[in-house]
């Protein structure tokens, strides 16, 4: 992964592990085909505090991971086809981490990362879409305590 | 500096400390047709809602043609989050700058529609064969360039169209039996004007009432 912001990296957990994101263009550029979406597109809509769809959240966390132990790498001198089929398996391991649990810090990391890489007015663009995506996720973990469903409070609420 | 990069309108873009000039011409095109395997001819490149990689080729081949060295993975790094929606608007601008402009027939003519080329062969054939150009001129001319040279190849054509047109109209109006309604001087002709409202004074308002051409429709 050739991240331009090697230094400025935002990071999402997914269990215990904590996975850091970066910044790109070429990376993105580089996924785009095997992604089979518009990745720019997605960039985007999250960029105006708007969710990608599925497809465009996947490719856009596979080529902005900072390469985690056991992600897909191909070679300094791989083939075209060896390139792709790697590129396939990353698109899947990034895909892997996207659970519902884990949809909204993905995408803050993503504003976040985004973010970091710039610093005038777009930056202020994506913080704001990033400040949207917070508020958003206090907003989904307020219902999730207003109405458990797994816990101690659920267990009792059936005993 | 040549002639194309004196005509179009100048659209740059910065890339560190340099300026370079984006244009679209037939030589760009083909190349960045090539790289991204899409007909831009058939509308298959949106270059309003273009992907990365399609921005990216697109600033390449362009850079590249105007004389930049940058790598395509140099540019994606130059131009990173900062520049993308700069690059983004310089592009669409230096597209309608290079492409032909809307022509007002185009609307209603719906034959002319029918025989638009589909393919750079057809359309590279038929500048060859009406507009008289060398491979090499027509590669380094935008398609508005052409547009122009067309539409004065045109206007010439139906001058002389117009000029066989009124002397037919004349015979068929006063030789032998003459027609209910007089014959327009433009009625003859393979590629008239497109119709437009005639106002009332004007030569062309009283050359059609006198029945002496005029492919428009008096108020």
């Amino acid at each position: 992964m050739d991240k331009q912001t090697e230094n400025k990296l935002a990071s999402f957990n997914v269990g215990d592990r904590e996975y850091a994101v970066g910044y790109g263009f070429n990376d993105i550029c580089d996924i785009e085909d095997v992604a089979g979406c518009n990745l720019l597109e997605g960039l985007g809509l999250i960029a105006d505090g708007e969710w990608p769809d599925a497809v465009q959240l996947r490719g856009l966390l596979a080529a902005m991971i900072v390469a985690p132990p056991g992600f897909p790498q191909a070679a300094a001198n791989a083939s075209v086809d060896a390139v792709r089929k790697t590129q396939i398996e990353q698109l899947k391991y990034a895909g892997s981490l996207i659970r519902i649990d884990t949809l909204t810090p993905i995408r803050m990391a993503i504003v976040e990362a985004c973010s970091l890489a710039v610093s005038d007015e777009l930056g202020q663009k994506f913080r704001e879409a990033m400040k949207k995506a917070e508020v958003e996720a206090k907003k989904q973990l307020q219902g999730d305590n207003a109405a458990p469903v797994d816990g101690a409070s659920a267990v009792d609420a059936t005993a | 500096m040549d002639i194309t990069r004196l005509l179009t309108r100048r659209v740059e873009l910065r890339l560190g400390d340099e300026r370079w000039p984006l244009v679209f011409t037939h030589r760009v095109l083909l190349d960045i047709e090539d790289r991204l395997g899409v007909s831009i001819l058939n509308g298959e490149l949106d270059i309003v809602r273009l992907s990365a990689k399609g921005l990216r080729t697109i600033l390449f081949v362009a850079l590249s043609s105007s004389g930049a060295a940058y790598s395509a993975a140099e540019i994606g790094n130059r131009v990173g989050l900062h520049g993308l929606a700069v690059a983004r608007q310089s592009v669409i601008e230096a597209w309608v700058a290079a492409m032909p402009a809307k022509d007002e027939a185009d609307a209603d003519d719906k034959e002319q529609a029918i025989v638009k080329a589909r393919t750079w062969m057809e359309v590279w054939g038929n500048n060859r064969q009406y507009l008289h150009l060398t491979n090499d001129e027509w590669l380094d001319m935008t398609p508005r360039m052409c547009q122009s040279l067309d539409r004065a190849r045109r206007e010439e054509f139906r001058r002389i169209d117009l000029m066989v047109s009124r002397v037919s109209s004349t015979i068929a109006n006063y030789a032998g039996k003459q027609a209910a309604k007089p014959v327009s001087g433009d009625a003859f002709m393979l590629d008239p004007w497109p119709r437009k409202e005639i106002t009332p004074g004007s030569v062309e308002y009283w050359d059609r009432l006198l029945g002496m051409g005029g492919s428009g429709r008096v108020n």
